[in-house]
């Protein structure tokens, strides 16, 4: 009787402790602002877990890495959680965590991911959700441009923060339109004065005639536009035409629409612009796409907003100030014009479900999110971190790297941010699209077939996944689709 | 004790002692592994939908959409009809320099350490170097046009046949090292007296070479023909890393679209079943490729050569 109680008495004492020790945790860490309230969080869950250094396991793409390194070794410093992060390419994200949903193995602690594979990475149970942590530490979502906070929700859940305003941007290079004899040359060509095209008929009249190709060896001394056309990236510039010309991809019970007349003709204005592009954009990414404007030898390029990272380094870029950034061009619907700039990836930092230390790998990611952390991030001379906060619009050091003018229209150009397919599946409903895409580009079917094709192989993917469900997602995510059709 | 040491000198138990730790291992890592790989071709999971041994059975459903599948039926034609253009010139290649490497001159050691070195390249890394070497405008066209005395701009990463053309390029770079290894190894093996006895009888080096050494190295050509032939069935790293499979699906090999349905697309039920339809095709060519082996080496066996 006696060892019982002395039993008992032990383990209440533990659980008191236990309870303490948690209700302490709970509280809001010390702090003025998100990232230092994160510095006090990982510190308190340092002296909890009894710990003086700690190393997390980070899943990072690759093309992530130059920009982030350095804030992550200051957070180390301040609280003596490091991160060991392996390296992965940038399209291959999602098969290694899908992977790791199937292991769970715990292999890893948090990762950088788009939001397409959101909806399925938490449906297999690998993405954790977040809102307790997000409320304790206070994260700074307050002055986050609307729209890109949303595509870390699903189902009513917070699963990620945003740490990338990617909807794209249009630069064009300023000191050519405004070149002696070139205005005037293009105005009695096409009628307008050359700048921002409002519509893809006047960006494709840009490209048209800033094409040059002097000797006429069919390699051009200077292409006329740029875009993604690679596998694996083109279809989030042809979905972007898509939406500009008032396509959506279902209809409220999912059927496909985007085999219908405003796909088709988006299709063929993507591949007729195509002829402008280098020859090998079809293998091209950020990698290639980003020197090769930079390096001067396009005269406009539609992509993500750290293209200004690129075109504005003093050090690499041979055009810096000869740039020109402008909203994404449009369509007229009805007699209006209609703008539309897709989320064309957007990353975010998810917490893994099977995590080794969760709350910690959530303070490193809420400093790295927070206003202060992320314009120093958005500002690095190797960001692909783009703008998605209101204060990046007026954080000095954006303006520096990336200049006024870009920081304001990438933001007005959000205000026409239409996001991806973001539904249960989205990355089988993608790929479907770009084969066939690419396809089409590639002259071995015709832009109506491939949009059937399309059609066909998104209403089998529905009907594999549960129809029911998908029209409960697909719901979801038509909230995110934006009402007005120009940026104030 | 004295009946099981009898029964262990048997030679037909003998035989097969050395071989029982690898076969164990065998049974005890792949064996489960090949078990529940069947086991999920029979159910309809999705990784997206709980876990598999919740998962509901459907019988043959997976296959049936797998043999329904034109992508998959065209990403396995399209890997045999890689593995049909890159192991004939890996074997041709490897053979000529084997042959060469025969011969001995100064700098042989070299030579073969240099045709050696492409093999201990990790093929992500030879896929990555490769896709910057091919670059419509970079150093491969500009050796080409340096050669060609004029400009080659061939768009080996966005174009369909020459993307499919790259893809076997790069595996016949990298893997004729190892036909080169086996032939080298196998013409070090070849005995002598046939040789010596057809040369007393006034053969000429070309007699000798097609008449008594190629006959000779047919079970070698058979081997090197099996194991390139089922790596080369395998291939990934370079579709993926020169052109995420493309242009459209030019270089989607049976390997790349298995990883996408498995690991992208969630679809796991349904990549088993195509693996094991794979499985079987592969099973059915490796068949037919030992029993050549294994009757030529009889035939050689029979003239008392081998």
């Amino acid at each position: 009787m006696k060892r019982a109680f002395g039993f008992l008495s032990i383990a209440g004492t533990v659980a008191l402790l236990v309870a303490g020790s948690t209700a302490a945790s709970a509280q809001t860490p010390p702090g003025g602002t998100a990232d230092a309230r994160a510095i006090s969080g990982a510190k308190a869950y340092m002296q909890a877990k009894g710990l003086t250094s700690l190393k997390l396991n980070m899943m990072m793409p690759s093309i992530f890495t130059a920009g982030s390194t350095l804030e992550m070794t200051i957070f180390e410093k301040e609280t003596g959680i490091g991160v060991n992060y392996f390296e992965v390419g940038i399209l291959q994200v999602q098969a290694k965590a899908m992977s790791e949903a199937v292991a769970k193995s715990g292999s890893f602690d948090f990762w950088i991911g788009d939001p397409i594979s959101l909806p399925d990475l938490v449906e297999a149970g690998l993405a954790r959700p977040i809102d307790d942590l997000v409320v304790r530490g206070k994260a700074d979502l307050d002055d986050i441009v609307p729209g890109f906070q949303e595509q870390a929700q699903y189902k009513g859940k917070t699963y990620g923060l945003v740490a990338d305003g990617d909807n794209f941007i249009l630069a064009i290079r300023k000191d050519l339109i405004e070149a002696p004899g070139e205005r005037q040359k293009f105005k009695a060509k096409y009628g307008w004065e050359p700048g921002c095209p409002d519509t893809y008929e006047q960006w494709y009249q840009l490209a048209e005639f800033f094409t040059r190709d002097p000797k006429g060896t069919g390699v051009p001394e200077l292409y006329g536009a740029m875009g993604y056309r690679a596998r694996g990236w083109g279809w989030r510039w042809w979905l972007q035409q898509f939406y500009a010309k008032g396509g959506m991809p279902f209809d409220d019970g999912m059927k496909p629409l985007v085999a219908g007349k405003e796909g088709v003709e988006a299709l063929r204005d993507y591949i007729a612009l195509t002829k402008f592009m280098p020859k090998d954009i079809l293998g091209w990414a950020t990698p290639q796409a980003y020197p090769f404007y930079a390096g001067g030898n396009a005269f406009s390029i539609m992509t993500y907003p750290s293209i200004a990272i690129a075109a504005e380094h003093p050090d690499r870029s041979k055009v810096v100030g000869k740039n020109k950034y402008c909203l994404v061009p449009g369509y007229v619907v009805g007699g209006k014009l209609v703008r539309r700039a897709i989320q064309g990836y957007g990353n975010i930092f998810y917490v893994s479900n099977y995590a080794k230390h969760p709350e910690a790998a959530y303070w490193l990611s809420q400093y790295m999110t927070s206003k202060e952390v992320s314009a120093r991030l958005v500002a690095g001379p190797n960001s692909v971190y783009d703008p998605y906060r209101k204060s990046h619009l007026t954080d000095p050091r954006v303006i520096k790297a990336r200049t006024k003018e870009m920081v304001e229209i990438h933001l007005k150009n959000a205000q026409v941010m239409a996001p991806m397919i973001l539904i249960q599946g989205a990355v089988e409903y993608n790929d479907a699209l770009d084969l066939n895409v690419q396809e089409a580009l590639l002259g071995k079917i015709t832009a109506e077939d491939a949009l059937k094709n399309t059609a066909a192989a998104w209403e089998k993917i529905t009907n594999q996944i549960g129809r029911r469900q998908q029209i409960e997602g697909w719901k979801a995510l038509k909230a995110a689709y934006p009402t007005k059709n120009v940026p104030d | 004790m004295t009946g099981l040491r009898r029964w262990l000198e048997r030679e037909r138990v003998f035989r097969w002692l050395p071989f029982i730790p690898v076969q164990g291992l065998f049974a005890l890592l792949l064996f489960p592994n090949f078990l529940l790989l069947v086991y999920l071709s029979l159910l309809s999971w999705r990784i997206t939908r709980g876990t598999w041994w919740n998962a509901a059975f459907t019988g043959l459903d997976s296959f049936q959409r797998a043999l329904e599948d034109e992508r998959f039926l065209w990403a396995l034609a399209r890997t045999f009809g890689f593995a049909a253009a890159a192991v004939p010139l890996e074997l041709l290649l490897g053979f000529g320099l084997a042959l060469l490497c025969r011969r001995h001159f100064r700098g042989r050691r070299f030579y073969t350490t240099v045709f050696l070195l492409p093999m201990m390249i990790v093929p992500a890394v030879v896929g990555y170097d490769l896709s910057m070497l091919l670059i419509d405008q970079g150093p491969f066209n500009q050796l080409l046009s340096l050669l060609a005395g004029r400009a080659i701009t061939v768009r080996w990463l966005s174009e369909y046949t020459p993307a499919q053309l790259a893809v076997i390029g790069a595996d016949v770079w990298q893997w004729t090292a190892l036909t080169f290894l086996i032939f080298t190894s196998g013409l070090a093996g070849l005995p002598e007296d046939p040789i010596r006895a057809a040369r007393v009888m006034g053969a000429s080096r070309w007699q000798i070479f097609w008449h008594v050494e190629l006959p000779l190295l047919k079970p070698v050509i058979a081997i090197a023909v099996i194991l390139r032939s089922m790596e080369a069935l395998k291939i990934f790293d370079y579709p993926m890393l020169l052109t995420q499979a493309g242009p459209g699906n030019a270089t989607e090999t049976v390997a790349v679209y298995l990883w996408r349905v498995g690991w992208e697309f969630a679809r796991v039920s349904d990549a088993a079943a195509m693996s094991l339809v794979l499985l079987v095709v592969v099973a059915m060519y490796s068949f037919v490729a030992i029993r050549v082996l294994r009757r030529e080496r009889r035939r050689l066996a029979e003239e008392g050569v081998a």
